[in-house]
Parts: C-alpha cells; structure tokens; sequence
C-alpha cells in the first residue's frame, strides 16, 4: 500500500517546493509544534493487517489508514492508552476495536518525537484546496527523517494531484510504505512480523527429517516470541500461543518420532510435555475470566452476587499461576530446555531418516484418520466419556498433521477438510470443556467453607453446574450428527483421494 | 441523518447567514455535516469560496443513482463539506417536474448521504414551489427565518397555511426572529404579539448588526473569524437553543 501524498524530503527541496506552489497558489502556515508519537498494535499486528494504524499523541487516540486521511476512529484517552477495547471510555472505541483486536492488548510498539508544520494552500478564491505537513521524525536508530505529507480535501482532486506532482518535479522520492509504516520500521519494528498459524513451505523433495526439523523450528520461534508477553502479562493470547505452539512440538515429535534420533525425540518429547502441562491450568482459569459474562448471562441477576464471590476466588488464583508459571519459564530447567532444542534443530545428525516427508506424510494422515473412524463408530449412548476424550485427543493429532503437511496438498480440498475435522472436534471440544468445567465447580464447593454468607455462592454454583450439566447432554447428543458428517462417504473419499499412495 | 432545512418564501430574510453559521457551529461539536446548497443564487457557496466542479449540473440532484456525492468539496472546516450550488439549479423545478415521484425526489436523492454524514443543512431558494415542496418532505427540521416586519410575517403564515394544506408534517418547524433591529418599535412590537401567538418561535434571535453583513466580505462563518465577539455569541446561543429543541 503507498500513500498517493507522502515523500521524502529534506530541507533544500522543501524550499524548491515552497517555492513552485507559490505561483499557482497561496501558502499559509497553520500550525508548528513538536509532538510525540507513540504508535499501538497488538502482538499478531491485528490493525496493520487490516491496513490501519494505532498512534496517541497527547491524549488523543487515533486509528487510520495514514496521516492524511480522515481517521478511521479518533476518541480522547486519558493519561495511558487503554489495553483492552473494554477499557475504552469512548463507545464509538469500543465498537471499533472489539472487532478487530478481540481478546487482544492494545501494546506501544514505538514511540517517535515528531517536529511538524501544516500548511494550508489556498487558491485564487482564497478556499483552501490542500493541506501540507512537513514532518521531522527523531526516530531511535538515530537517523532524522523528513516527510512531506500532502493531505487531499474532498472534492479537489485536480489541486491534489498538481500538488503532489510538483513535489516530484522538485526532486522528492515517495515514501514506498506509509509514513506511520515506516516511523515503525525506522523504530525496529517489523510490521506483520507475527503469526501464531503455522505457514510453512515443505519442499517436494524433502526428507521426513527435514521437515520435521524446519517445522518445530517455527514452532520454537513462536514458543520464545510469546515469552515476554506471558511474563509481562499482557494479555492471554501470549500464554494460549505458546501453549498451542508446545503441544504441536511435543505431537511433532511422538507422532513423527522416527524422523529424529530416538533418544532425542523421546527427551524432548517428554520435556515439551511437561511444559504443556504446566501451561494447563492457567489456561483453563483464562477460559474461565474471558467467559465470565456467559456464566453471568445463564443465571438469574439475583444469584450474579454469588457468582462475584466465585470471580473472585478464580481471579486470585490466576494471579498465583501466573507468577508461578512465569518464574517457570525464567528457570534454568526452561531455559536450557530451549536453547538445547535449537542447537539440536541446527545439528545435522538430527537428520536420520531419508523417507520421503510427503509419503510419510499421507500414510500418517491416512492412520490417523481411519483410527477416528474406527474408535468414532464404536460409540454408542452407554459408552464412557472417556472414550469421546480419548476421540477428541485423535482428532487434535489428526488436525496437527494437517497443519503441519498442509502445503503438500491442494487448499480447496484441505479447507473443506479442516472444516469438516473443525466442526467435529468443536463438538468434542465443547463436551470436554464442560467436563472439566462440571469437576472444577464441584471441586470448588466441596473445598469452600460454608456459612450463612456462602448461601447466595453455593446456588450459584448449583445453577451453573444445572446448566452446564444440561449443555454436556445436548453435545453428547450432537456427537452423533456431527460424526456422521465427518465419517461421511464424501469426506472418507476426500481422505482417499488426498493422502492414499502419494508418491514424490 | 437529520435534514434540517433554512426556509423563507421571501428573500434576503437571513436565511443564508443562518444556514452557514448553524452549520459550521454544529461541525465544530463534532457532527459531520453537509451543507446542500440548493438556492441558484449560490450564496451559501460563495460564502464557504466553493465553486462547483465543471462537470455539475442540476440534474446531479434528481438523478437516481449517488451522482451527487461525486461533487461534494470540503470546507475549510473540520467536518463541514459543502454541496455547491450554480445557475444551472434554477432549472431544478423542471428536472423534479419530470421525475417519477416529483413530490419525493429529494428524499432520494439525499439518501445517498446517510451513513456519512449526522446533519444535511439545507439552504433553499425562496418561492414557494415544487422544490420547497420536496425540500419540506426530506426535511426533519424546517428553520423559518423571520424578519419582525408585516410581510416577512405574512410569508411566514403563508408557509404555515401550505404545509396543512397539503398535509405535510415535519417533525419540527421552528421559526426564528432574523435581523432584528431593537432600536425600532415596529420590530419591538411584532416580536411580542409573534411570541404569543406562536409560542414555538424562538426566544434567541439574529440581530442585524454590520459585522453580519460583512459576512459576504470575510466569506466565513461568524464563529470562526470572530469566535469571542458579541454576535457570534447571539448566534451560538440560537443555535444552542434550537438544536436542545430539535434533540428533544
């Protein structure tokens, strides 16, 4: 994206410009003044891949396309910027941002001292028919860089136009990205340098060694970029990231296992376990506070004081995990876990086998598959929960799989699958989740002491447990439908064609 | 969207100066505005130093599609663009005459605004035509200026006996006193009777005063050349208590 109005400039051909707009038009200065321009995102760039930028300058806050635009939302903040779109004051804000940046924290990315002029150029009539800014940024690697931002006024496209071309004919280049883009960039930042997806690229050619170890070198890099975050704290992406990005690593290696050295694979293994693991709980106490208003929303508003006191108590306990979890991933153990994993993944005897990645690939997938539906078929209404947990966890590998494999197939075909693997495992998802739900409330109550003020709490608690219990029945129910559209003719033949016999 | 329209079958009654000064003073609050020039004599355009774009005719405001839109200009003000106005509006009447739905044109027509802009400021020809029959039904607010004087009078009566006569409601129609002159009694006196025959006129009013009509020399709102002076205080307190009335 370029914007049509910004250049580079420097002080001599501003002068020159100055210099060509005087005779056509009238220059005036409007304004000059210095501010400092502190620019927003969240973590996975959710503004800049929707093309928009996040900048505070004295206590206002503006999202826009670029600088000469009319913003896309602009509202007062007070002294700090707002994390969470909740936190906005501004209702217009909160609209804006609860679309696009969801669960995610609003963090400072940069922050540039600016030295401005506006300008406004005004025709015969004396009407204004453009506006001009020349900019001075002090960005911190130290370079000063000189804008000159041209900014339209509806309806005068033809004086736009004029504007802007004098600004080439008086020697000044476009800025190739917009001017918030690149006060960005000149601050270190990388704009769109983060996602939590796996995209991955898997020659043809290559060994089941060679992609195993290209894929959990992405995984690793999105394990130690989330690090921060889930220490700093600041939001709960960061700690769900890195916790997808560990399960993938530790189902990499158990499913894949005979692509790496066995007593590596079986270390590693282990030890990604056990980071996943300590991920756990955190998690689920995460779920819990970014549900809350679901839970309020299914009781009675007379029983909402009792649900506070259960707020509460889950509130102080992630706190705890928190900082427990976040000393964890400060300990040596942990450190040394990751720094040994990339030496390993650069080490060339970690490449032990010579199979083809896609063969291997399509048996594995193929494997996986038949077993869910194998173990899918046997369910009936008596069977244990036990079973449809055992069935969720196959699917999560199966999904895994896909991901890791999904550029060696066709993406029509693979979407339509993850779709169909995606609603069934929502359904399994959702039992499991109410599963445990159902454990931790009756595991809070037996724990909690009653007395006469715990009465409100304790019915609360009932009704959730009420409620929660009747949603498990409803998906033990849908199981069925939703496993017969996964074990459909159509989607069993879409397996066949996709991953049966491929050879390199 | 509201529409509010400046109104008066008789000319040079203020309706102009009005028109500029309300809007500027509601963009200044934030509220996105257009101002529809709809008078042939295109004052409110020359006041705001706009002229149309070459290839604007009045056909742009009868035509189904958004032609309009295309020759919206920005004002110097934040939030104010201005639709201008030429000679060629004089033959709006024909082109509305022609049209399917002559009586509701312009409620189309201004659709195309929804969603942009929170107020269309209307500033319409005087007469008493199709036009203003089309302006009257687009509009949410109609401002009736209002010279204390007999026949200023008269036209507002006139106005009034119309709209029930072809049974158009507007939510508000608020008439306001417009180059009063306190010094004389005529003035003095028809404002009295006025206010308690029509309680709904305002009690603030545009007094005539030479910095207003210097108006057409600086070609600027008001508030914005002269933000601290006495009339620009008259003025905003009109406003104000129009806009709490068409709020409420």
């Amino acid at each position: 994206m370029m914007e049509t109005g910004s250049f580079r400039a420097d002080s001599s051909k501003l002068v020159k410009y100055k210099r060509a707009i005087e005779r056509k038009y009238e220059l005036e200065r409007e304004s000059r003044g210095g501010c400092k321009l502190e620019q927003y995102d969240t973590f996975d760039w959710r503004l800049y891949e929707k093309g928009l930028f996040a900048y505070s300058n004295s206590g206002s806050f503006t999202i826009g396309e670029s600088l000469a635009g009319p913003p896309s939302l602009a509202c007062s903040v007070g002294a700090a910027v707002p994390r969470f779109w909740w936190e906005f004051e501004d209702p217009e804000a909160r609209v804006f941002l609860q679309d696009i940046t969801g669960v995610r924290a609003l963090l400072p990315l940069a922050e540039t001292l600016i030295d401005q002029e506006s300008y406004s150029v005004r025709n015969r009539d004396g009407k204004i028919v453009c506006r001009l800014s020349f900019l001075t940024s002090n960005p911190v690697d130290g370079s000063r860089r000189s804008y000159l931002l041209v900014k339209p006024l509806r309806g005068y496209p033809v004086e736009r136009n004029r504007i802007s071309s004098l600004a080439v004919k008086s020697g000044m280049d476009r800025v190739p990205v917009p001017i918030l883009e690149d006060l960005l960039l000149s601050s270190g930042r990388q704009p769109g340098g983060y996602s939590s997806k796996l995209d991955l690229l898997l020659g043809r050619k290559m060994t089941i060694s060679e992609a195993v170890v290209l894929i959990n070198r992405q995984l690793l890099s999105t394990i130690t970029s989330n690090i921060q975050g889930v220490v700093e704290d600041y939001d709960t992406e960061f700690l769900h990231d890195l916790r997808v990005a560990t399960r993938r690593t530790r189902a990499c290696l158990t499913q894949l296992r005979e692509a790496l050295p066995t007593d590596e694979a079986r270390r590693y293994g282990a030890d990604f376990k056990s980071v996943a693991q300590r991920c756990n709980a955190l998690r689920d106490l995460d779920v819990y506070l970014l549900e809350r208003e679901h839970y309020y929303d299914v009781l009675p508003v007379h029983l909402h004081k009792g649900l506070d006191q259960y707020f509460k108590y889950v509130t102080r306990k992630r706190t705890r995990r928190q900082r427990e979890f976040s000393a964890y991933l400060e300990t040596n153990a942990f450190t040394s876990l990751l720094r040994d994993w990339e030496g390993f993944l650069q080490d060339p005897a970690a490449l032990v086998n010579d199979s083809p990645a896609i063969e291997v690939a399509g048996a594995k997938i193929q494997e996986r598959f038949q077993r869910i539906i194998k173990r899918g078929r046997k369910i009936d209404d008596i069977s244990p929960n036990a079973r449809l947990h055992e069935l969720r966890i196959e699917c999560k590998k199966l999904r895994y799989l896909l991901e890791f494999f999904n550029s060696y197939y066709p993406q029509k075909k693979m979407n339509a699958l993850v779709l169909h693997l995606k609603e069934f495992q929502d359904n399994l998802g959702e039992f499991n989740d109410l599963t445990v739900q159902q454990e931790d409330l009756g595991a809070y109550l037996r724990s909690s002491k009653s007395d006469v003020n715990s009465r409100l709490r304790d019915a609360a608690i009932g009704g959730l447990l009420t409620v929660l219990n009747s949603s498990q029945v409803a998906a033990r129910k849908e199981f069925y439908r939703r496993f017969a559209a996964f074990d459909s003719r159509e989607n069993r033949a879409l397996y066949g064609e996709l991953f049966q016999q491929r050879k390199a | 969207m509201k529409v509010i329209s400046l109104y008066s079958i008789k000319g040079g009654v203020g309706k102009t100066t009005a028109t500029v000064n309300f809007a500027y003073l509601n963009a200044r609050d934030g509220n996105r505005t257009l101002v529809c020039d709809l008078d042939p004599q295109s004052s409110a355009s020359f006041f705001f130093r706009i002229k149309p774009m070459k290839k604007q005719n009045s056909k742009i405001m009868v035509s189904g599609n958004n032609a309009a839109s295309e020759f919206v200009r920005a004002t110097d003000y934040e939030n104010l663009d201005l639709l201008p106005s030429d000679i060629s509006f004089r033959k709006l009447d024909v082109h509305l005459d022609r049209a399917n739905r002559s009586r509701k044109q312009l409620v189309n027509t201004f659709k195309q605004f929804e969603g942009y802009y929170e107020t269309i400021f209307a500033d319409c020809p005087p007469s008493l035509t199709l036009l203003s029959e089309n302006i009257f039904r687009a509009s949410d607010v109609l401002l009736i200026p209002v010279i204390p004087s007999v026949l200023s009078r008269r036209t507002f009566e006139q106005v009034r006996g119309f709209l029930k006569k072809k049974e158009i409601s507007i939510k508000h129609v608020i008439p306001f006193f417009s180059m009063v002159d306190t010094r004389k009694r005529l003035h003095r006196e028809q404002m009295d009777e006025l206010w308690e025959i029509y309680p709904d006129f305002v009690r603030n009013y545009i007094p005539y005063r030479s910095e207003i009509e210097k108006m057409g020399q600086f070609r600027a709102p008001l508030p914005a050349v002269h933000p601290a002076s006495r009339n620009s205080h008259e003025i905003q307190m009109l406003w104000q208590e129009i806009r709490e009335r068409i709020s409420s």
